[in-house]
This record gives C-alpha cells, structure tokens and sequence, in this order.
C-alpha cells in the first residue's frame, strides 16, 4: 500500500462524473448484475458438453434434453452478459482509469483477443443454439471421439454438419479464456509495480503468472460460475417437476444440485487461498480492519455453503421449489457479499488512483434523463417478459 | 502522456479501430434501418393478412437477430475492449465527458437485447399486436442509441462550446450534431434497404419480390438523396478551418468527400434503372454490387470526419497521441520528459538517442511503427540530421495530418537523433538487398 501513495497522479486528471461513493456503488450493482450472466456463459457451455457427454455415454435422453435446453439459452445469456459487462467497464475505467488503461496495455494483445473471442463465442452459442435440433447425431457415442470426429467431418467436407459439439466447445474455450484475460487484467491492476511510472514499456503480452492471486481468482471465479450454473439448472428442473416433468426435473435438478453444491464445497479451501494471497495490508483491512469488512466475507461465505446444503437436500423432496428458491436467495445474498468484498479490495489497491470528483449537479438533467430511461426501459423489459411468458403458457419454454 | 503506448506493429491502431468502427457503424445502422423496416412491414402484412410476407419477416427476424446482437454488439464492445488499449487517452476522455449518456446507452442495448431476443423467438406465440409492440420497443431504442451515438461522434469533430464552457448540454447538441443525425439516418435507411434488396434478391415467389423491392426502393432513395444533402449541410456546419480542410483541393479529405457523393448519385442511377423499376427482375449480382457501391459511399463520407480531425481525437482539445492541445506551448517551454508519467527516462542529458527513443514511443508510435505499419524508418530514409530537426520543428504542417512536436530544442535535437539510427539502418537494409 505505502507504494501506491507515492506514485503521481497524472498531470492532467480528468474530474469524474460524479461522487466516487455513488459510483462505486452503481459499480458494485452492476458486477453483481454482470455476475450472474457471466457466470452462466462460462459454466453452460461446459456444462452442456459434460450433460450431452454423459447423456450420450449412457443413453440418458433427459440429459440431452438439458444439454439443449442449456445450449438453447447460452446465446440469450452471452448477450446479456455484454450488455451488462460493458457498464462495468466504463464505470471501473471512469473510478480507476489510472490504473485499468495501463494495466490493460500491459497484457494488451490478449485484451484485443477478446475482441475475435467475443465473435467466436456469442457466434458459435447462437449456431449451436439455432441449429441444434437438425443437426445433432443420433448415434450414442463416447464424448472425446465424437468430438474429434466434429472437426474432422467439418474439415473433410468444408462445413459444419454436425456442429453441436464442435461449436459448443468453441464457445466454451472461447468464453474460459475471456474469463481468464479479465481475471490476470484485475491483477495486473491491484499490482501498480507492473504498470506504473518507471515500470517497462508494455509488450502487450504479459501476464502475471509469477502472482499467486492470478490461479487462485481464476479458480474462485471459475467455481463461482459453475455454482451459479448448477444452481440455475437446479431452479429449472424444479420447475419442471412442479410442471409434472418428473423424470427430467429430477434429472435437472440433481445435475445442478451436484454442480452447485460440489464448486461451493470446494470455495472452503478456494477462497481463504486467494484471501491469503492479498498482501498483508489489504488482508488485514478486508478481514476486520475495515468496519464490516470482516461480518461481510464471513457472512457471505456462510450463505453460499447453507445455500449448497439447501440446495442438496431439495434433491429429496417430492416438491423441491421452495428449498431450491430459498436455496438462490441466499446465494444472491452470497454473490452480494462477494461483489461488495472485491469492490472493498479493488478501493483498498487502487484508492490512490481515484480521480477527483467533480460536482454532481454540473450532469444533474444528464442523471435525471438516465432515470427517466432506465424506468422506462425497466418498465419495458417487464412488459415484453410478461406478455411472452403469459401467452407461452407455463409448459411452453420457448 | 498520461498512459504508456503499446506497439500495434503489422497492422496499425488507426486501421484496427477504423476496421472495427466501421463494421459496428454498418450493424448500428441496419439495427436501425432493419429494425424500422421489419415492423413497418410486420404491420402492413398483419392488415393484408399476407402470410407469405409474415413468413419471409420471420426467417428475416432471426438473419437480424444475428446481424444486430453478434456483429452489432460484439463490434461495439469491440470498439471499447480496442480503445482502452490502442487510444486510452480518448477514451479515458470520452468516458468522463459523456458518462450518462453512456449510462443510457447501457439501458437502451439491454433493452434492445431483450426486445430483439423476444421478438424473433415469439413469432406465432405471442398475439400479433404484442409482437408488433416489441418490434417498436426494439425500434424505438434503436434510434434512440444512433441519437446519442450521433452526440458522441459529432463531439469528436466539432466540440463547441463545451471547449469554453465544459458543459455537456454543450457536447451533446455540438455544431454539427443535427446535420449529422441526418446523415446517420440516411445511412440506416440505406444499408437496411440495400440489405433488403440482397434478400428480395433470394425470393421465388414473384409477388412476394415485388413487395420486397419495392419496400428497398422506398428506404434506399430517400436515404441516399439525403445522405449528400446531410453530408452538405454537415460540411457548411463545419468550422472554418476544419471546411478548409474538406474542401482542400486535391486534399484526401476532399477526394474522399467527392467520392463518396459521386458513388451515391451511381447507386441512385444504378437503382432507378435496374431493380426498382423492375423488382421481379431483380438478381443477385446487382444487389451485391448495389450494396457495395451503398457500403463504399458511406464509408466514404463518414472517412471524411476522421480525416479532417486528424491529427485530433478531439478537434481542439485532444491529438491522437494523446496530448492536451492547450499543452504543447507549455511542454515547448518546459520540456516534455520531465513531465511524462511513463517515460523511463526523464532528461535528455546522458543519452540523448535513448531520450530521443522514449519521446518517439510516447508521442509517434500511436501512429507508426518503426518498421511495420506506416513505419518511420521508411519515412526518414535518406534524411540528415538539418532536415530532420527541421521536419520535427514542423510537424503539425507535413499534410496537416500529424501534431506539432511538444518539447525543448534539446528535446527535438535527441527525437533527430534517434530517428537518425533508423534512416541510417533503413538505409543499411536497402543497400544489403
């Protein structure tokens, strides 16, 4: 910490919009909202191979149903997860610009393969999503040859004829490695010894493999996602047993309890390994030298392992909605925690680098015309979910 | 000066955004275009009760889906994940300035999102009123993105009084902002029509052509007799210099102007003569070369803007490079290195090629490369040291395209003498081939 204070502002520093505090606070509501999209694309498409592999493997149609069911809505997700990944982006860059632009320079290849990532991934999901049904073989077979024999009848006969398997682990690679760039960009961000004033000119390719908090975040998020995963498809198949779907219910909803509960048991050793890979400063701050920083991470680690534990009892009951409802409340209580305890990490590191801020009431008509939009487009949005799932009826999943 | 500079050695910043910007322009505008286009047809098909043309409109849903959420989205995300690294400066600047715009611009492609989402997949499920309703929300969020899209792009060109005042009410409704909004309609209009035609182009059914051709016809036209018109009103919106600029004989900004007007007056007379006066002959190849005449008007104009700014992100307050325009008197008199945040080393005295190295990073490289893209070592080839001191001494009047240096004599002389080891390798290189 002692090294941030001494490196200089920029010379010219831009005032921001508006008070830090309410715009970290606006940050920390849209990561929690971005959250949940992101986590569902990176864990779907992987979730999807190991569902249509399993379901092949041992003849299960209801697990290929939801492997369907899982690639049908990927695409719906990812364009979500953009349209609300890129609030969080302008808002960290308006709040820690100082930072986050060198940061990103320094690994500023793969940040532009993001760009070409993005292409292959949405492209690849909405493929395999509006193809899905003509496309898929009909033949059992094991997972890993099927989809090597993907690419190879793809490249034989220069098309993609049977390409659920094949575009669905390109939108998994695709959407993982995403992943991966945002985590080493956040840490190259909390390091400024990588990126500030005297430090080398960016090649564009760094990464911070020698940081140990790079594997561990990445690990962290990736079991995060995989939790919010399963916890989805759990929702989904007790809603389907409600419905009188039994057998694919169950199905869902055991495939997600054990997707859910496994990554959040494995977040007990996960978590306290990245917390202690902080430096010492920001640990100590974050775990009880902050008010609330401590009851913060307690309380959300707590909730998200009780939200498991609900989560695997509802496997055992005839009607397990109610347990699975409860059982998300508390992980979106869980994933609140989290949000807010990386944003506490995140003003901690970069507190120095915070522009100033410059009255609020100089954007007041700008502030009142985005509230005027986003009521209206709320208002909107709930309308169009409102006619679409009235007239689809409660068994139409279209 | 503010940021560190990263090398985009074989292909060029200034190509990789341009690239990029053009291919989420051409989505904005058919997301606009097609958007208006697909419920206005929506509606006239639901009123005849043409079930041929409610079907073409549902294949159409899903070809716009693609367009709009996998190019459109990802391009514009493109354009943001591209500015970070390759113009932090700009859009560290932009985002500061036009925050809440931004912010709206977030709820309206959530909303967009959705409403596209919702309407390809609820053909046949929802009443057709409700459908059509959600094709206006997508319709109407839409234009209402290319409205504040127009606000920031004019911003770049013609700041206005925001350069006084600093007032966002300023930036928004700059000079040109309305011309401008012209322009970008025309263009949407015209992209959504000529992509229109391409599928008209695709139909069997002759009836169902002649609809198709005919609704292209009634976006294509007007779009591109307006889009001159814009782009006229747009040129006398300009300040002096920068009109100057545009109307520069021989100048590229003029070449690419003219050009851009004439492959307008070529599509209206290729269109009028060819497939809109007859739509059920309509083929393939005509719409195709229609729509790259149409793309390579657009694409003409709207490559004026940049060119006229140049060297400027933001005509009169920021260069590409980064540097504050009001700064370069300051720097001149007190040195540049002494005050740049990541140069490595902050003095010429000790090594003036090394100095001279870190001000060529951190005020050219933004543009060139050493070897690679629009690379200077090709562009000082022969050059001694006199000429090259005095080329820097007058850089912001070599094309008018390139910022004044902004620093010391010594500063300049130890710039000369580094750009000296290129020629004289460049030199080396030739000789040995």
């Amino acid at each position: 910490m002692s090294g941030l204070s001494h490196l200089p502002l920029p010379l010219e520093s831009f005032p921001v919009p508006a008070h830090p505090g309410t715009l970290a606070a606006i940050l920390t509501a849209c990561s929690l909202a971005f959250l949940v999209p992101a986590a569902l694309i990176t864990a779907w498409p992987l979730m999807t191979l190991v569902a249509e592999a399993a379901g092949r493997s041992y003849a299960r149609t209801s697990l290929r149903r939801l492997a369907e069911w899982m690639a049908r809505r990927t695409p719906g997700v990812a364009v979500l997860a953009i349209a609300l990944g890129l609030p969080v982006l302008f808002i960290s860059l308006v709040l820690y610009g100082n930072a986050m632009f060198p940061a990103a320079l320094q690994a500023g290849v793969w940040w532009l393969s993001v760009i070409p990532l993005l292409f292959f991934g949405v492209g690849a999901s909405f493929w395999t999503a509006l193809r899905r049904r003509g496309t898929e073989p009909s033949t059992l077979r094991p997972f890993l040859p099927d989809i090597v024999e993907s690419y190879i009848l793809a490249f034989r006969r220069r098309g993609l004829e049977r390409p659920g398997l094949l575009l669905t682990s390109l939108a998994a690679v695709s959407f993982l490695f995403i992943g991966f760039v945002m985590v080493a960009h956040g840490v190259i961000a909390e390091r400024p010894a990588l990126w500030g004033p005297g430090s080398p000119p960016p090649s564009g390719t760094f990464l911070p493999w020698s940081d140990p908090l790079l594997l561990r975040r990445l690990v962290h998020f990736l079991l995060g996602a995989l939790s919010l995963g399963g916890l989805a498809v759990a929702w989904h198949g007790a809603d389907r047993i409600a419905d009188g779907e039994t057998a694919y219910g169950r199905t869902a909803l055991r495939f997600g309890a054990l997707v859910f509960a496994v990554p959040v048991a494995l977040q007990a050793a996960a978590g306290p390994l990245l917390a202690t890979a902080l430096p010492p400063e920001t640990f100590r701050r974050l775990g009880g030298g902050t008010p609330g920083g401590g009851w913060l991470l307690w309380g959300a680690a707590s909730a998200g392992f009780l939200a498991a534990v609900l989560a695997a009892l509802a496997t055992a009951l005839r009607d397990p909605r109610g347990l699975v409802r409860t059982s998300a409340g508390l992980f979106v209580i869980a994933l609140a925690g989290m949000v807010a305890a990386r944003q506490q990490v995140r003003s901690i590191r970069l507190a120095s680098f915070t522009g100033p801020a410059e009255a609020a009431s100089a954007h007041s008509i700008a502030i009142a015309i985005f509230v005027v939009v986003t009521l209206a487009g709320v208002a909107a949005l709930g309308w169009m979910l409102l006619v679409s799932r009235r007239e689809a009826g409660p068994g139409d999943e279209s | 000066m503010n940021f560190p500079v990263l090398e985009v050695p074989w292909l060029g910043s200034e190509l990789l955004m341009a690239a990029v910007s053009l291919v989420f322009a051409l989505s904005a505008f058919f997301a606009v275009g097609g958007g208006t286009f697909q419920v206005l047809l929506e509606r006239r098909a639901q009123e005849e009760g043409n079930q041929a043309l409610l079907s073409f409109l549902q294949d159409w849903s899903r070809f716009f889906l693609l367009m709009t959420l996998i190019v459109g989205f990802v391009s514009w995300t493109g354009i943001w994940m591209g500015a970070v690294v390759l113009a932090p400066s700009a859009a560290f600047a932009f985002l500061k300035i036009f925050f809440w715009v931004f912010a709206v611009l977030c709820v309206l492609f959530v909303v967009q999102a959705a409403s596209a989402l919702l309407y390809h997949s609820t053909w046949g499920v929802v009443a057709p009123r409700d459908h059509l309703a959600i094709g206006w929300i997508f319709t109407g969020s839409a234009w209402l993105s290319l409205f504040c899209l127009n606000a920031v792009m004019t911003f770049m060109l013609t700041p206005g009084g925001w350069l006084t005042g600093g007032h966002l009410h300023d930036a928004f409704f700059n000079p040109t902002f309305w011309p401008s909004a012209l322009m970008l309609a025309s263009e949407a209009a015209g992209v959504a029509g000529l992509i229109c035609l391409v599928a008209a182009s695709r139909e069997g059914s002759p009836p169902l052509k002649t609809i198709l051709v005919r609704a292209s016809a009634a976006l294509v036209m007007p779009g591109f007799v307006l889009l001159p018109a814009g782009a006229l009103w747009h040129a006398g919106a300009l300040p002096a210099d920068l009109r100057a600029a545009l109307l520069h004989a021989g100048g590229p900004a003029t070449v690419s102007f003219l050009t851009g007007l004439g492959l307008c007056v070529l599509l209206l007379i290729l269109g009028a003569a060819g497939p809109f006066r007859r739509p059920r002959a309509a083929s393939r190849a005509m719409a195709l070369l229609l729509l790259l005449v149409g793309i390579g008007a657009i694409a003409a104009i709207e490559g004026t803007r940049g060119v006229v700014r140049s060297p400027c992100a933001i005509y009169g307050y920021l260069y590409l490079n980064g540097l504050d325009v009001r700064s370069i008197g300051k720097l001149r008199e007190e040195g540049f290195l002494s005050r740049a945040k990541y140069a490595s080393v902050h003095s010429v005295s000790g090594s003036p090629v090394r100095a001279g190295r870190e001000i060529f990073r951190l005020q050219c490289m933004t543009c060139h490369s050493i070897d690679g893209w629009n690379p200077i070592s090709r562009a000082v080839q022969g050059w001694d040291r006199d000429v090259l001191v005095k080329q820097i001494g007058r850089l912001d009047s070599l094309q008018g395209r390139m910022p004044p240096f902004a620093g010391t004599g010594d500063e300049k002389n130890a710039l000369a003498e580094y750009l000296l080891t290129l020629g004289a390798e460049g030199t080396k290189g030739d000789k040995k081939k």
